[in-house]
C-alpha cells in the first residue's frame, strides 16, 4: 500500500449505518439560501415521546395533591421525565436546520465546521439496507457531499428514494456541482 | 394467520393486560384506568414499530437485561431468606404436579395447565423465536438452533423455578384463578411483597419494561406473518401496525380471563402447524447437526477462545 492508497476515500460506503424509513427532510431553496426542512412525519415521530412524557408528568403532578398517591406520582413522574427527555433529544437535531448560504459562502449543519461552498466538489447518492430487530428490512438513501479536502458530510438520510433524487438534483444545480450516483444492488 | 393471532394475543394483549394489572396491584390504580396504560403503551409501541428513527426500544434493550438481573436478585433474596422452606416448597410443587391440586382434572389437568404456561413462557415449539433467529446472518444456521436451546433452559428451568419457589413459599396461590383473585403477575408480585414491601415497586418497573420489549418482539413476528399473507408494502404494513396498537389498548382494558384464553388458543394453534413442520424437517436438522459436529471435531470449524 502506498501513501496515496491510504488516503483514498471509498465513495461507495455509506456514512451512517441507520436511517428512517420515511421521508425525514425536504430541500427548500429560497434565493441564495438552500436549507433542509424536517417533514411533519419526522416531527410527529419525536412529538410522540414529548407528548407521552408531558402527559405522564402532568398526571404525576396532579397525583401530588393526593398524599396516599406519592408512590404512583414518583413512578409516573420518573417515566415521564425519561420519555420526555428522550423526545427532546430526538427533536433537537430537527430544530437546527442545515443550510447552504451563497451570501456567506458556507454550509452550516451545526456540526461540521468551516465548510465553504466553494470547497464542495460533488454530491453523492448512496444506498443501504437497514436491518432491524424490531421490523422488516428496508432501503434507505443518503445524500452526501464531498469537499476538496476529502471530507464526506451527510446531508440527507431517509427512505424516500424519489424525493432524495429530486432534492439531489436541485441541490446540485444550486451549488453548481456534479451529483454522482453510487447506488448499487445490495444482496443480503 | 395463527402467528398474527398469537402476536395480538400473547405478544400484545396479555402483555398490556399484565402491565396494567401490575400497576393496579403496586399503586392501587383502578382497573378502569387501563385505557390510559393502554394508550401510553400503544403510543410508545407505535413509535418503535413505525421504523427507522432512534427509538425508545434501543434504550429499553439496554435496560431490560438489568431488569432481569434485578428480578433474579429479588427472587434469590426471597429464597435465601426462606431457605428453610425451600425443601417443602419443592415437595409441594412435585406433589401438585402429580395430584393436580388446585387444578381441575387432576394429573391430566395439571399436565395441560403446566404445558400451557410453559409454552407461554418459553415459546418452545411455537415457532415464534425461530422468526427472530432466522433473521441472523450466519454460514452455520445450526448454531442458531444450538443457541436457541439455551432459551427454554434459562427461562423455564432457572427463572420459572425461582418464581414457582417464591410463590409456593408465600403460600398465596389459593385462587380463584378467573382474575378475581390473585393470579398472573399480581400473584407473583404479592408473593415477592411478602418478603419486602419495596419489591412491588421494583417489579412494577420490571414488568412494564418486560411487557414493552415483548410487545416489540411480537410485533415483528406478527408483521412478518402479515406481510407473508398480504404482501409487503406501506399500506399493508401500516394497517398491521395500527391494528397491533389498537390491541394494546384493548388488552389493557379487558379482563384477564378473556385475554389468557385467547392467547392460549392462538399459541396452541400456532404450535400445531409448527410441530408438524418440525417433524418433517427433522431429518434435515439431524443431518446439519451431524455435519456441524463432525466439522468442529475435525478442526474445520475452529473454536475461538478469548
Amino acid at each position: 500500500m502506498n501513501e496515496h492508497d491510504s488516503c483514498l476515500v471509498s465513495l461507495q460506503r455509506t456514512i451512517l449505518k441507520n436511517g428512517p424509513e420515511f421521508l425525514s427532510h425536504k430541500l427548500v431553496i429560497k434565493g441564495d439560501l438552500a436549507y433542509l426542512k424536517p417533514t411533519l412525519s419526522a416531527m410527529s415521530f419525536c412529538m410522540i415521546y414529548i407528548v407521552v412524557g408531558v402527559f405522564l408528568l402532568g398526571l404525576a403532578v396532579r397525583l401530588l395533591s393526593f398524599p396516599d398517591r406519592y408512590d404512583l406520582a414518583i413512578f409516573l413522574g420518573g417515566f415521564g421525565i425519561a420519555i420526555g427527555t428522550f423526545g427532546m433529544a430526538l427533536i433537537k437535531p430537527f430544530l437546527r436546520r442545515s443550510s447552504f448560504d451563497k451570501e456567506k459562502n458556507s454550509f452550516n449543519n451545526h456540526k461540521d465546521r468551516n465548510v465553504k461552498l466553494g470547497h464542495i466538489v460533488s454530491l453523492q447518492i448512496n444506498n443501504k439496507i437497514v436491518q432491524s430487530k424490531h421490523g422488516l428490512s428496508y432501503g434507505c438513501y443518503e445524500l452526501n457531499l464531498l469537499t476538496q479536502h476529502g471530507r464526506r458530510i451527510n446531508i440527507l438520510n431517509h427512505g424516500d428514494e424519489q424525493q432524495l433524487l429530486h432534492d439531489a438534483e436541485q441541490l446540485g444545480y444550486f451549488l453548481h456541482v456534479e451529483v454522482k450516483d453510487y447506488r448499487r444492488e445490495i444482496i443480503l | 394467520m395463527t402467528c398474527i393471532l398469537a402476536a395480538l394475543g400473547a405478544g400484545n394483549m396479555f402483555q398490556a393486560n399484565q402491565a396494567h394489572a401490575m400497576l393496579s396491584y403496586a399503586f392501587d390504580v383502578p382497573s378502569e384506568f387501563g385505557v390510559i396504560t393502554g394508550l401510553v403503551l400503544a403510543a410508545l409501541v407505535f413509535s418503535v414499530i413505525v421504523g427507522g428513527m432512534p427509538s425508545i426500544a434501543s434504550v429499553t434493550e439496554k435496560i431490560v437485561p438489568w431488569m432481569a438481573a434485578l428480578y433474579v436478585g429479588m427472587a434469590l433474596i426471597v429464597i435465601i431468606s426462606n431457605i428453610g422452606q425451600v425443601g417443602a416448597a419443592f415437595g409441594a410443587i412435585i406433589e401438585g404436579a402429580f395430584t393436580g391440586a388446585g387444578v381441575a382434572g387432576g394429573f391430566i389437568g395439571a399436565l395441560i395447565q403446566g404445558l400451557k404456561r410453559a409454552t407461554f413462557s418459553n415459546e418452545a415449539g411455537v415457532g415464534s423465536a425461530a422468526i427472530a433467529h432466522s433473521a441472523v446472518k450466519t454460514k452455520e444456521p445450526i448454531t442458531e438452533g444450538l443457541v436457541s436451546l439455551l432459551e427454554p433452559f434459562v427461562d423455564t428451568v432457572v427463572i420459572c423455578t425461582m418464581t414457582a419457589l417464591v410463590i409456593t413459599i408465600a403460600g398465596l396461590n389459593v385462587g380463584p384463578y378467573d382474575g378475581s383473585g390473585l393470579t398472573g403477575v399480581t400473584l407473583t408480585a404479592a408473593s415477592f411483597t411478602e418478603t419486602a414491601g419495596i419489591f412491588k415497586y421494583l417489579l412494577a418497573l420490571a414488568v412494564v419494561l418486560f411487557a414493552f420489549s415483548t410487545m416489540i418482539s411480537w410485533s415483528y413476528y406478527g408483521l412478518k406473518s402479515w406481510t407473508y399473507l398480504f404482501g409487503e408494502g406501506k399500506g399493508p404494513e401500516l394497517a398491521f401496525k395500527l391494528l397491533f396498537c389498537l390491541f394494546v389498548v384493548i388488552g389493557a382494558t379487558i379482563q384477564f380471563g378473556a385475554v389468557i384464553d385467547f392467547s392460549d388458543a392462538a399459541l396452541f394453534a400456532m404450535s400445531i402447524f409448527n410441530i408438524v413442520g418440525l417433524y418433517l424437517l427433522m431429518p434435515v436438522v439431524k443431518k446439519e447437526l451431524h455435519s456441524f459436529i463432525a466439522r468442529v471435531k475435525s478442526g474445520e470449524i475452529k473454536a475461538y477462545k478469548k
